[in-house]
């Protein structure tokens, strides 16, 4: 072959395989992903900075440099949807148990696929089950099941799971201040609701609903505000309540102990919620521990503030 | 044409020069085997005009797969091809295989100067031949010997011409490294960053300056492919003396003249050469030939720059065994910066990994030379030829301990590549069947076995080149005095790699 016709070829063979490279995996990748039209394709991916499953597109481009919506299908009745999940970054558990779904342990790189035929409309709520890392607790949306053609229901959750990471912990602050904000930043109000007014459903669970905490002092048998002060001042103080047993400091001093020792073995060491069916999904939303990661000081400052809250 | 100012010392290894066998054994140390001659099919496909095209093409689509990958693939980087293929296989094949048995053969596949390399001679293939004495002035583009280029042309500045550019960029990026080792967008970064102050560089300045003087890959290859087994280098010098054409240098209608501005009938050491093979085509006498030879045969540093990038790349050997191979957690959080975010522990480990490889390993290998010139006793050894000429075993040395280094990566990442081969951009591909096998390190238990096995044969050549070149320095009778201190460094030196490895 000459060196004209030989550098002929390379130029186009240059050319041709330069845009083959580029577009090559998008077009197989479109024909992978949509080979049956018929079906309904959601595509999921967990992403644990931005604390989502979102819809959007999740790549190498976009992931550190933004959030990303929370995702909220929208499903019909009797119409079969295949849900693709991957995790962009660290092992998630998605798990819809209203709907049937899961759990799934989706690993990072991994995909995941099932097909969901649902049959009733309704509002379904899914979660993820790992805890995945600070902005875990955020991991919650919602699978909207429609008639075809009909309203989308609006939305009531956060579009992402990490906004409340953002505040810097406050300056200066005393326990009450300190523990509002770890009950906040440490997603505590997710479940137990804001100002842990408590309300969040957690299927099949016993109680229906995540307890509220805002009735924690009534609970530990401080009926009287002053009881609180005096309570919350001690533990300011950072004395240890079980010295005050001999110059008891409230009325009841013994039961309040003993009931505040259990809250925090609970924070400590997290709980399993029953069932309320015994052979229906594990309810979703369980008390996870804390002792690795909040001090006993720390648990402390959460308890004083609950202690303040009123129903 | 300029060549390079190191260029070309009239010292000549015997075993390069008038071979008339296939094989000639002139001692245990230096004998050649001329591929060309055992292995004619070899000669042909180097002498075919697209030889360089063949192989630099299917890479640059490769790249531009990575780069896409980067871009949109999975951010998890061991299910992106553009993390496991760049810095687990490609890493792994460049130090361990390449290097060591095709010296800077990546040089004449690597994509990053092809766009810079095609503008500058707007031809892939053919040849831009011009007849310098029938040629008018005030044509289009650069006559520089009997080739036409286009571009800008300028001469690369003589006071940087060396490596050191090579050795601070490398040594950046090496401090980045946890973050672009996990990270496919900022590989993507890095890499695109390389490819585009490539393209660039060509349009400037002349030929390969940039692989020379500024790709920080380059400076590295320059120096372990003196250890390399194979070589490029002329049959016959005299056939080159009296050769008027000299085409391998200033080119031809068959070939363009050395872009690396080497001579190649009197090149010596394999540091500066792409294996291009421009000169085998070139060469009208059929002078030019490919020898496989002894490992560590050219064993001459000929600047401070190149005695430091041995300095450099040991002390990364040994910093990147610390933090990625050692058991201490908190390092590899100091040196991951991104995930971490603590500053105050990156600056400590950007301080210590800079001042180790540019002051203290250089210092305390100063001292060893000084030590051993005042045991040696009175000589007319320079301390410059002394340093220098004890900084060679650092080659084999640094060599061996960054395979010592990758293979465990290797082993342990290896079933990574099958999943990413299946899967290259993360996005639930099943190409090959297997993007689900399970993660399988190979062999973990004998990792260290291995490991060590590595490092002895680098201290073995460390060892045997070093006192040869004390010999050569100080003669027989002072040899073992001067070197015995940096043969206890050296000795040191594997000794810890070992205990590091192998608990």
């Amino acid at each position: 072959m000459s060196q004209k016709m030989a550098e002929i070829v390379a130029v186009f063979a240059t050319l041709i395989g330069i845009g083959a490279t580029i577009f090559l995996p998008f077009v197989y990748q479109s024909r992978h992903l949509f080979r049956d039209s018929d079906i309904q394709v959601i595509n999921l991916t967990g992403v644990n900075s931005a604390g989502t499953w979102t819809e959007e597109e999740v790549n190498g481009w976009n992931y550190w440099r933004r959030d990303f919506a929370a995702a909220r299908p929208v499903l019909n009745v009797g119409r079969t949807a295949r849900f693709r999940l991957k995790s962009a970054d660290v092992i998630h558990t998605f798990y819809a148990p209203a709907l049937g779904v899961g759990p799934v342990q989706v690993y990072p790189g991994h995909v995941v696929e099932f097909e969901v035929r649902p049959a009733q409309r309704g509002v379904f709520q899914y979660y993820c089950t790992t805890v995945c890392g600070m902005p875990h607790f955020g991991m919650r949306g919602e699978i909207v099941v429609q008639r075809e053609g009909e309203a989308v229901t609006t939305g009531s959750l956060p579009t992402s799971g990490k906004y409340w990471l953002e505040p810097p912990p406050p300056a200066n602050a005393n326990l009450v201040e300190r523990g509002q904000w770890l009950f906040h930043q440490k997603g505590c109000f997710t479940c137990h609701g804001p100002e842990g007014r408590g309300g969040v459903s957690n299927w099949n669970y016993v109680k229906g609903t995540v307890p509220a905490l805002n009735a924690l002092a009534e609970r530990l048998m401080l009926f009287d505000r002053e009881d609180v002060k005096v309570i919350v001042e001690q533990m300011e103080s950072g004395k240890n309540l079980n010295s005050l047993v001999a110059s008891p400091p409230v009325a009841r001093f013994n039961v309040f102990l003993a009931q505040y020792r259990s809250v925090r073995d609970l924070i400590r060491k997290g709980s399993t919620p029953g069932k309320k069916d015994p052979h229906g999904p594990v309810p979703p939303l369980e008390m996870p521990t804390w002792d690795q990661r909040l001090s006993e000081v720390e648990i402390d400052a959460v308890i004083a503030y609950l202690l303040t809250l009123q129903p | 044409m300029s060549t390079r100012s190191r260029q070309a010392s009239p010292e000549i290894v015997p075993g390069s020069h008038q071979i008339p066998d296939t094989l000639q054994t002139v001692d245990a140390k230096e004998w050649r085997l001329d591929l060309f001659r055992c292995a004619p099919p070899l000669k042909r496909i180097a002498r075919l005009r697209w030889f360089q095209f063949a192989a630099v093409f299917p890479n640059l689509l490769i790249f531009l797969l990575f780069i896409s990958a980067g871009i949109f693939g999975t951010p998890v980087g061991n299910r992106n091809i553009m993390i496991i293929f760049v810095w687990i296989l490609w890493w792994f094949l460049l130090i361990s295989a390449m290097v060591p048995f095709a010296s800077r053969i990546w040089c004449a596949m690597c994509p990053f100067p092809f766009f810079g390399e095609w503008f500058q001679r707007r031809a892939l293939v053919r040849v831009a031949a011009i007849d310098p004495k029938k040629e008018k002035k005030g044509g289009p583009g650069s006559v520089i010997g009997r080739n036409r280029y286009f571009g800008l042309n300028r001469r690369w500045p003589k006071a940087l011409s060396n490596i050191w550019i090579q050795n601070f960029l490398f040594l950046a990026l090496c401090t980045f490294s946890a973050l672009f080792l996990t990270r496919p967008i900022v590989s993507v970064v890095v890499l695109s960053s390389i490819f585009l102050t490539a393209t660039i560089f060509h349009l400037i300045y002349r030929q390969r300056a940039f692989c020379n003087y500024v790709c920080p890959v380059s400076g590295f290859l320059s120096l372990y492919s003196m250890a390399s087994m194979l070589e490029v280098r002329s049959r016959d010098r005299e056939v080159c003396d009296e050769c008027k054409e000299k085409a391998c240098l200033a080119g031809s209608e068959r070939a363009w003249g050395c872009p690396w501005f080497m001579y190649p009938s009197k090149m010596e050491r394999n540091n500066y050469c792409g294996l291009c093979m421009e000169c085998v085509k070139a060469c009208a006498h059929d002078n030019m030939t490919v020898n496989l030879r002894p490992f560590c045969s050219d064993t001459r540093l000929k600047g401070y720059d190149e005695a430091w990038k041995a300095f450099i790349m040991l002390s990364l050997a040994t910093t990147y065994s610390i933090i990625y191979l050692g058991p201490w957690g908190f390092l590899k959080d100091w040196a991951n910066i991104a995930e971490s975010g603590k500053w105050g522990g990156f600056l400590a480990y950007t301080a210590v990994l800079w001042a180790s490889a540019l002051l203290l390993v250089p210092g305390i290998y100063y001292g060893a030379v000084w030590i051993g010139k005042r045991l040696a006793g009175d000589c007319e050894v320079s301390f410059k030829d002394a340093f220098l000429g004890l900084a060679y075993p650092l080659v084999p040395l640094g060599l061996l301990a960054w395979i010592a280094f990758s293979f465990p990566l290797m082993l342990v990442n290896g079933s990574y590549i099958l999943m990413t081969l299946s899967d290259p951009f993360g996005w639930g591909w099943d190409l090959l069947g297997t993007s689900h096998i399970a993660w399988t390190p190979v062999v973990p238990h004998w990792t260290p076995y291995i490991q060590v096995l590595f490092l002895l044969v680098g201290l073995y050549y460390a060892l045997t080149t070093g006192y040869a070149q004390a010999r050569k320095l100080f003669g027989s009778e002072a040899a073992v005095k001067a070197f015995t201190p940096v043969a206890i460094l050296l000795t040191a030196c594997v000794s810890c790699f070992a205990w590091l490895y192998g608990g």
